[in-house]
C-alpha cells in the first residue's frame, strides 16, 4: 500500500517522533527508578552513619561520667555501667547490620574494649568504695579504664571517617553511573533527531516502503525489542539511514545493558544483605524478598512474592512501629491494612518487630522501612529491612541482670556471692549452680542456686571436679560433656542421681590465687557460645573480689580483737595505777601513826609490875598493828602489778620451783601432794616471777584450808576450748575464742567446802574466809589480778568431795 | 663508859617523844630529837652524835637532802645515820644506800629491832 507521499511523510514523521519520545521516556523512567533505587541504599547507608555519630556521642558521654565518678563529682559508678550498657547495645545493633568488612572488624574491636573497660571500671569501683585496699593495682585499673576509654574513643572516630568516606564514595560510584547512562542517552537523542530530520529530508524525496520499515521497525523497538535490524539494502540516505537507525538501536541496547549491569549491581548487593529484605506494592503485596529473608523464615521465594505482608508478621502493628498485643488475628483485610499503614509511614525506624516463620516460630528483628513515592507523594512500593536479634535481646536481658545483681550489692560479701550465683542461676538456668571453695581437704558449698533437697555441703576434695578445675587455673570456662560417662562419675554419686550431663565452670581467684570454682551443672547435652563464656568469667571474677573484701573484712576484725585487748590491758594498768597512787599514800600516812603505837607498846612493855593480862593485851596490840602494816604491804602490792612481762615459760617448771617454796608448810602439815603434769605440755605465755606468786598463793590457800592433812592435786594439760563461758566466747570479758587451744591447770584440795555466797566474792579485794590471824584477804584479787594482766582465766569451784578446786586457763605463747 | 649519842630527827612530836623514852629507858643512850631540819648541820656539829635517826618526809629540808649536807660536813661524815621512814620502795631505799647511810628502816618500827640497828650502826663506825 503506498499513501499519499506528504500523509506518508507526516505518519513516518510523526511515528519516528513518538519513537524517539517513547524510548526517551522508557529510558528515562528506569534510570529514574535506578537512581531511586540508588537513593534508597544511600539512605540505608547513612542511616548508619548516624548510628557512628550516636555511638560517639554515648562514648563521650561514658568518658565524662567516668571523669565524674574519678573527681568524685559522681558517687557511684553505675550511670557509667548504664551509659556503658547502652553503648553495648548500640554495637551489636549495628554489628547486626554491618556492611563494610572494616567496620565489622572495629566493631569487634569496640565491644571487646567496651567489655574490658566494663570489667575495670567495676573492679575499680569496687576499689574506690573500699576505699584502695588493694593500692597500687587500683591505680592500674583505673589506667586500663582509661586507655580503654581512649581507645574505644579512637576507634569510633576513625570508623567514623572510614564510613563516611566509603558511603560518599559508593554514592559517587552509583551515581556517576547514572550520569554515564544519561551521557549515553543524550547522544541517542541527538542522533535520532538528527537521523529523523535526515529521513524526514529522504521522505520528502519519496520513497514510502524503507519508511514503512523504518516505521515497523521503529514499533518494534518500541515494544521492547530491540534485537531485530532493519536489512540495508542500498547504500543511498535510505540505507544511511537503516543504518543510523540501526545504529541507534545498538546505542539503545547499549544503554540498556548498562542499566541491566547497574540492576545486577544492586541485586548482588541485596541479595548479599545478612538483614532480610522485602518489598511490597501500594497494596501490601510482597514484591521482592532476598536470600536473607527466605534463609530466616524458611520459605521459598515462590510461597511468599504475591503475598499479603502481613503473612511474615507474627502479630499486627500499631502506629508507633510496636508489636501490638494482638497476637496473629488472621489475615483479615484491616490487619493488612494496619501493618500497610505503620511500615509505610515515615516514622519507621528501627522498630522492635516479631516476625514468623513457615514453621511458626517467632523472630525478634530489628525493623526499618522506607516508602517511596512518586510526584505527587503517594506511596508506590515499600522495602523493609529487619534484622534478627533475638541473641541481642538475650544477651540485653544476661547484661539486665548482671548489672541488677552488681547493683544490689551490700556490705556483706557473702550476701554478695549468693546474688552472683542466683544470677548465674537465672542466666545460664540448668539444674543448679555452685559456689564451690576449697578449705583445707574439703570442698565446700559456700552458695549455691536451684541446690536439691539434702545436696551434702561438703566433700572431700579427692577426685571433685570443681578441685580439677582450681588446680588447672585456666582462663577459660572449664566445660566437661558427658559428664555420666567421664571419670568423674564414679567419685561422685550425684552425677548419676541426677542425670547430670554437662558441667561448665570458671576458677575463682582470691588476689590472683584460685580458691574455689563457680560452676552450672545440666542434665542434658549443651554447648556454650563466646558471650556465655565471657558472661560467667566477669561473675567468676566478681565472686573473686567479694572473696577479697572477706578476707581483708577478717583483717580488720582481728585487729580490732587485738586492739580491744590491748585496750583492756590498759584499762585495767590504769585502774591499778590509780589504786596505787592512793594505796601509797595511804601507806604513808598509816605507817607514820603505826610506828607510834609501836614504839608506844614497846615503851610499856618495858615498864615493871605488869600483869599477865596486861603483857597478853599489849602482846595482842603489836601483832594487830603487824596486821594493819601488813594489810599496807600488800594493798600497795597488789596495785604495783600494773605489768606483766610476758615470755614463753614451761608452767611446769613454775609449778615445781612454786611448790618448793612452800614444801615446808607441806610437810608441817601432813599434806600429800599428787602432781599429774603433762610433759609435753607447750609454753605459756607468761611472767615468771608474778606466775610463781600466783601458785605460791594457791598453794598457801589450798594449805591452810587443810589444817589437819590432807591431799593436795596438781594437773597441768592442754585442751580445745569447746565449751563458752569461763572466759571463752564473744563477751567482752572473754579473752578466749571457741576453739582455741589453751593450757589448764588445776589445783585442788580436800579441805572444807566454801559457800555458794563466798564462791561470788571470793576474788574481791580483802575478801577472806580465813581468820584475821592467818591472812590479808588480798591473796586471791592479786592473784587474779596477775591472771588478768596475763589474759588467762582463774575458776573456782567446790569440789563434790569437799574441798576446792581452782582452775587456770592460760594463753599459749604464739611463737616468736 | 659513855652514853652513846643518839640524834632522832622526824616531824612527828609524839614519834621524839616515844622513841626518846624508849632509848633512853633502855639506859645506854644520850638522846636529842629535832623536829626541824633547817639548822641541822649546826645541829649536829654542836651534839656530835654517834648515830643519827633520820626520817624522810618533812618539811622544808628532806631527809636526802640531810644525807647529803652531812655529808658535806666533816662532822657530818662521820655520823653514822639511820633512815627511818614510812617509804618502803626499793627505790627509796637504794637512793638512801647511796647517800651512804647505814641502814634503813621502814616503820612501824620495833624497839627492840631499832636498839640492834643502833648498837650495829655504833659498833661499824
Amino acid at each position: 500500500m503506498v499513501m499519499p507521499f506528504r500523509s506518508a511523510r507526516n505518519l513516518a514523521f510523526s511515528v519516528m517522533l513518538f519513537m524517539i519520545i517513547g524510548v526517551s521516556v522508557y529510558a528515562y523512567l528506569i534510570m529514574e527508578r535506578n537512581a531511586e533505587r540508588v537513593d534508597e541504599i544511600v539512605v540505608v547507608q547513612e542511616s548508619r552513619l548516624n548510628n557512628w555519630y550516636e555511638l560517639s556521642e554515648v562514648i563521650r558521654e561514658i568518658e565524662s561520667a567516668f571523669n565524674r565518678y574519678q573527681t568524685g563529682e559522681s558517687e557511684v559508678i553505675s550511670p557509667v555501667m548504664l551509659l556503658l550498657d547502652k553503648a553495648l547495645r548500640k554495637v551489636n545493633e549495628m554489628k547486626a547490620s554491618g556492611i563494610y568488612v572494616g567496620e565489622l572488624r572495629n566493631l569487634d574491636s569496640l565491644a571487646d574494649e567496651m567489655l574490658t573497660f566494663r570489667q575495670v571500671a567495676f573492679l575499680y569501683a569496687t576499689e574506690v568504695k573500699t576505699g584502695y585496699k588493694y593500692g597500687a593495682s587500683g591505680k592500674e585499673m583505673k589506667r586500663i579504664a582509661q586507655n580503654a576509654l581512649i581507645r574505644m574513643n579512637e576507634l569510633s572516630n576513625s570508623t567514623l571517617h572510614y564510613v563516611t568516606d566509603k558511603i560518599a564514595k559508593k554514592k559517587e560510584d552509583l551515581l556517576g553511573n547514572i550520569d554515564e547512562s544519561q551521557r549515553v542517552l543524550a547522544v541517542v537523542l541527538f542522533v535520532s533527531i538528527v537521523v529523523t530530520a535526515g529521513a524526514a529530508i529522504f521522505m520528502s524525496r519519496a520513497l514510502a516502503r524503507p519508511i514503512f520499515e523504518l516505521v515497523t521497525a521503529a514499533k518494534r523497538i518500541a515494544a521492547g525489542d530491540l534485537d531485530g535490524k532493519i536489512e540495508v539494502e542500498t547504500d543511498d540516505e535510505i540505507g544511511e539511514l537503516k543504518e543510523a537507525f540501526n545504529h541507534m538501536v545498538e546505542e539503545v541496547q547499549c544503554s540498556q545493558d548498562a542499566i541491566e549491569i547497574e540492576k545486577n549491581y544492586v541485586d548482588s548487593i541485596l541479595s548479599s544483605m545478612n538483614d532480610t529484605l522485602v518489598v511490597v506494592n501500594a497494596d501490601g503485596v510482597i514484591m521482592t524478598v532476598n536470600q536473607a529473608l527466605l534463609n530466616l523464615l524458611g520459605y521459598a521465594e515462590e510461597e511468599l512474592v504475591g503475598r499479603p505482608i502481613g503473612s511474615i508478621f507474627a502479630a499486627a502493628l500499631d502506629e508507633r512501629g510496636a508489636n501490638s498485643q494482638t497476637e496473629n488475628p488472621g489475615k483479615t483485610g484491616d490487619w493488612q491494612k494496619s501493618i500497610l499503614n505503620a511500615i509505610s509511614s515515615t516514622k519507621c525506624f528501627n522498630w522492635e518487630v516479631t516476625y514468623r516463620t513457615k514453621d511458626g516460630r517467632n523472630i525478634n528483628m530489628l525493623f526499618n522501612s522506607s516508602a517511596m513515592k512518586n510526584s505527587d507523594g503517594e506511596v508506590i512500593s515499600t522495602a523493609c529491612t529487619a534484622q534478627n536479634i533475638t541473641l541481642l535481646k538475650k544477651m540485653e536481658a544476661d547484661l539486665d541482670k548482671i548489672n541488677k545483681c552488681f547493683l544490689n550489692f551490700g556490705p556483706d560479701p557473702g550476701e554478695n556471692i549468693q546474688l552472683v550465683v542466683n544470677a548465674v542461676g537465672s542466666i545460664f538456668g540448668g539444674k543448679c549452680v555452685f559456689y564451690n571453695k576449697l578449705d583445707g581437704e574439703v570442698l565446700r558449698t559456700e552458695a549455691g542456686w536451684n541446690i536439691p533437697e539434702g545436696f551434702a555441703k561438703e566433700s572431700p576434695k579427692e577426685g571433685h571436679i570443681c578441685v580439677d578445675v582450681i588446680a588447672a587455673d585456666l582462663n577459660e570456662p572449664y566445660v566437661v560433656k558427658d559428664l555420666d560417662e567421664s571419670k568423674y562419675a564414679e567419685l561422685d554419686p550425684a552425677i548419676a542421681r541426677y542425670g547430670l550431663k554437662t558441667y561448665l565452670a570458671y576458677v575463682v581467684r582470691e588476689n590472683d590465687i584460685p580458691v574455689g570454682s563457680l560452676c552450672v551443672v545440666y542434665d542434658e547435652d549443651r554447648d556454650f557460645d563466646d558471650d556465655e563464656k565471657k558472661v560467667l568469667t566477669i561473675l567468676s571474677q566478681a565472686v573473686g573480689v567479694e572473696e577479697e573484701r572477706k578476707k581483708e573484712g577478717n583483717k580488720v576484725k582481728e585487729a580490732y580483737a587485738k586492739l580491744k585487748e590491748a585496750q583492756e590491758q590498759v584499762i585495767q594498768g590504769e585502774k591499778l595505777k590509780a589504786i596505787g597512787q592512793l594505796a601509797s599514800g595511804v601507806a604513808h600516812e598509816v605507817k607514820n601513826p603505826l610506828g607510834i603505837v609501836l614504839q608506844g607498846v614497846n615503851y610499856l612493855e618495858g615498864k615493871l609490875e605488869l600483869s599477865e593480862d596486861d603483857s597478853e593485851i599489849l602482846d595482842m596490840m603489836v601483832k594487830n598493828i603487824k596486821r594493819a602494816d601488813n594489810i599496807i604491804g600488800t594493798l600497795v602490792e597488789y596495785s604495783r602489778a600494773t605489768k606483766v612481762t610476758l615470755k614463753a615459760e614451761d608452767i611446769n617448771d613454775i609449778i615445781k620451783v612454786s611448790l618448793v617454796l612452800v614444801r615446808h608448810r607441806v610437810n608441817l602439815k601432813n599434806i600429800e601432794i599428787v602432781e599429774d603434769l603433762d610433759k609435753n605440755l607447750p609454753s605459756v605465755a607468761g611472767d615468771k616471777g608474778k606466775m610463781e606468786q600466783v601458785f605460791v598463793n594457791l598453794f598457801l590457800n589450798a594449805i591452810q584450808a587443810m589444817p589437819d592433812g590432807g591431799k593436795l592435786f596438781i594437773r597441768s594439760c592442754q585442751k580445745k576450748l569447746d565449751a563458752p563461758g569461763d572466759g571463752v566466747g564473744r563477751r567482752d570479758t572473754d579473752t578466749f575464742d571457741l576453739g582455741e587451744e589453751a593450757v589448764i591447770v588445776e589445783i585442788e584440795d580436800t579441805g572444807a567446802s566454801i559457800s555458794e555466797d563466798n564462791l561470788q566474792k571470793i576474788f574481791d579485794p580483802f575478801f577472806s574466809t580465813k581468820g584475821p590471824k592467818d591472812g590479808t584477804g588480798m591473796g586471791l584479787s592479786v592473784t587474779k589480778n596477775i591472771i588478768d594482766l596475763h589474759r588467762g582465766f582463774i575458776g573456782i569451784e567446790n569440789r563434790i568431795d569437799g574441798g576446792v578446786k581452782v582452775s587456770l586457763t592460760l594463753k599459749i605463747h604464739s611463737g616468736g | 663508859m659513855d652514853k652513846k649519842k643518839v640524834m632522832v630527827v622526824d616531824d612527828e612530836q609524839d614519834f621524839l617523844r616515844i622513841v626518846k623514852l624508849n632509848l633512853e629507858s633502855a639506859g645506854e643512850y644520850e638522846v636529842l630529837t629535832l623536829s626541824n631540819t633547817k639548822n641541822i648541820v649546826a645541829e649536829v656539829n654542836r651534839f656530835k652524835p654517834d648515830v643519827l635517826l633520820l626520817d624522810l618526809l618533812m618539811p622544808s629540808v628532806g631527809g636526802m637532802e640531810v644525807c647529803e649536807m652531812l655529808n658535806a660536813d666533816p662532822v657530818g661524815k662521820r655520823t653514822s645515820i639511820i633512815i627511818v621512814s614510812a617509804l618502803e620502795k626499793d627505790k627509796d631505799k637504794l637512793n638512801a644506800y647511796k647517800l651512804g647511810v647505814v641502814d634503813y628502816m621502814v616503820k612501824p618500827v620495833d624497839r627492840k629491832e631499832l636498839i640492834n640497828k643502833i648498837e650495829m650502826a655504833v659498833r661499824f663506825k
